[in-house]
């Protein structure tokens, strides 16, 4: 996915640095001032996005955790609310959370393994074998991309896009609908 | 590591090797990856640009006085300045001066674009470039400074995405535009260029597939430096194009990027005032740029379920009239194989080297360059398809 968030961020964070602000009046108080707390909250989610669904996973194990060390001081709570929110809990949330700028990093690097192989195709056989797996497998992947974007208003056919739930989650056991 | 974002000298020397391409092209892709690990970009001030083109004048011996400087907007490539050049003898004109970012969407040789424009001025409306800094001595970075022409890209009122993307005229606009659209076009790939004075350019043979070769290796030179994120299809796709390019059978200019957007207009008399953007111009063949301007992103499909080219001329009436104004006959073969090619093109352009840019935080427009990713994305999309169309007819 490119850009990621994360760049998309930064992006606009610069253009607010560099073109906007140098025009703002001397006057304009109020508006610089709304302005620097745009820009130090850009930051601030810039460095918090990589990070955020493990604190959710974090938050998840935490909860669950002290919710069963209170049910064990207090018996009778046992099979309450209580226990069917925990369970609720540690069935959706994963036991580990992989370091997302790893996990990036692994398929980029599995990306550029693919391409590499590619740019050695050059026999006209070998490429009309290897043209069919490319093209199905860069089509359902552009899917993803083209509604990942579709609010650019470049597509020119949005309405045939699936949902994001659609495409991310519909094929996971207990994974949204 | 992303290796790209700092280059050694021996990784520059390497993929110059693997990609042989046009001298002054590979002088821009080179000085561009040298400059990589400098600083992002910084805006200069009204006065730091005014200053500069006091300095750049002066050198020159002009006694010109420059005032009204005010930055210009549009154009994802190159930052733009408007100023006023007054001489003593009374003479006030409008000016553009036209700087590199430290990286933009297109790297691209300001000495090609200037000697582009001042050869075909006089076959089709182009700005009057009188001065160039190609390497960037009196304005830090490379710079051409042409006459300011007046005129419109997209009609008054109009709406749109980014200019030349979905632009959309009505009937009445696409009857005033679009037979000069394919004219100026057809007037670019006759101009005889032989004698002209273009020396930053080479000359591809014809009758042999060498000089596409060459236009496949500066275009593959620049996923391989600003691609951060693979994408097989495109290395499948400059395989595809190598395996099947067809020989060039008559040399013309090639504007590269022939579309709306891309050229002004009088608002009042609906006369193209300007033809623009001729920094990825080059020699070739001439089915290159017919097929630039049919890509799908750059028209529509009206209610009929007829293509719009550029949303101006239904694509037919557009084929029709460009071999008859041209005397060239349109090969549909070279169309589609250059239809993939040019839609190749765009996904390096978008979602590369635009990419590269935002990463680095090195031009004005990183912010735009990002939203264009919207667009790489259709890019890919119909990439597939045209792939997909070529093999069915293989």
């Amino acid at each position: 996915m490119v850009p990621n968030t994360v760049l998309r961020l930064a992006a606009v964070q610069k253009s607010l640095e560099d073109i906007i602000r140098p025009v703002l009046p001397e006057t304009a108080d109020f508006a610089k001032e709304q302005l620097g707390l745009i820009i130090k909250s850009i930051a601030l989610v810039r460095q918090q996005i990589p990070h955020e669904y493990a604190v959710h996973v974090h938050d998840a194990h935490a909860f669950a955790e002290f919710g069963r060390e209170l049910i064990e001081q207090l018996p009778e709570t046992s099979g309450t609310a209580l226990t069917g929110a925990i369970e609720r809990v540690e069935a959706i949330a994963p036991t580990v959370v992989p370091d997302r700028l790893a996990l990036e990093d692994a398929v980029r690097a599995l990306r550029g393994a693919i391409e590499k192989v590619l740019e050695g195709v050059s026999d006209p056989e070998d490429l009309a074998k290897v043209g069919p797996i490319v093209l199905a497998q860069t089509e359902r992947q552009t899917l993803l991309e083209r509604l990942w974007v579709v609010d650019t208003g470049f597509d020119p056919s949005p309405a045939s896009l699936p949902t994001i739930e659609q495409a991310l989650y519909s094929s996971q056991a207990g994974g949204q609908q | 590591m992303d290796e790209k974002q700092n280059p050694s000298p021996a990784w520059i020397a390497e993929v110059r090797r693997r990609f042989p391409t046009e001298r002054t092209i590979d002088e821009a892709l080179t000085a561009k990856l040298r400059n990589r690990a400098g600083p992002p970009y910084a805006p200069s001030s009204i006065a730091e640009i005014e200053a500069m083109l006091r300095a750049f004048f002066a050198e020159r011996g002009a006694d010109a006085t420059i005032s009204c400087v005010a930055p210009l907007g549009g154009g994802a490539s190159k930052e733009q300045f408007r100023f006023m050049l007054s001489t003593p003898d009374g003479g006030d004109a409008l000016h553009v001066l036209r700087r590199e970012p430290p990286e933009s969407v297109v790297e691209t040789h300001r000495l090609r674009e200037y000697q582009m424009m001042r050869a075909m001025a006089g076959t089709v409306p182009v700005p009057d470039v009188p001065f160039v800094d190609a390497e960037g001595a009196f304005f830090g970075r490379p710079a051409l400074i042409s006459r300011f022409v007046s005129g419109v890209a997209k009609p008054p009122g109009g709406s749109g995405n980014v200019s030349g993307l979905g632009t959309g005229f009505d009937a009445v606009w696409q009857s005033r535009l679009g037979p000069q659209f394919v004219d100026l076009l057809a007037r670019i790939h006759q101009f005889d260029w032989r004698d002209a004075a273009l020396d930053a350019f080479e000359q591809p043979p014809v009758g042999t597939d060498a000089g596409v070769q060459q236009v496949i290796n500066w275009w593959e030179r620049i996923w391989e430096e600003d691609s951060y994120e693979p994408l097989p299809i495109v290395r499948y796709t400059a395989q595809w194009l190598r395996a099947n390019a067809p020989p060039i059978e008559r040399v013309t200019v090639v504007h590269h990027d022939f579309r709306a957007g891309n050229f002004l207009f009088d608002p009042h008399t609906a006369e193209v005032t300007a033809v623009l953007d001729w920094e990825l111009s080059h020699l070739g063949d001439y089915h290159e740029d017919i097929a630039w301007s049919l890509q799908e992103g750059y028209g529509y499909r009206d209610a009929e379920g007829r293509f719009i080219v550029c949303g101006l001329i239904e694509r037919e009436e557009f084929l029709r009239r460009y071999e008859e104004q041209s005397g060239f006959v349109i090969d549909p073969r070279r169309i589609e194989y250059y239809s993939i090619m040019n839609c190749w093109k765009s996904v390096i352009i978008v979602l590369a080297t635009g990419i590269r840019c935002a990463i680095g935080g090195k031009s004005h427009q990183d912010v735009l360059l990002t939203w264009l990713a919207g667009f790489g994305h259709v890019c890919v999309d119909s990439l597939t398809r045209l792939l997909k169309e070529a093999h069915r007819g293989s």
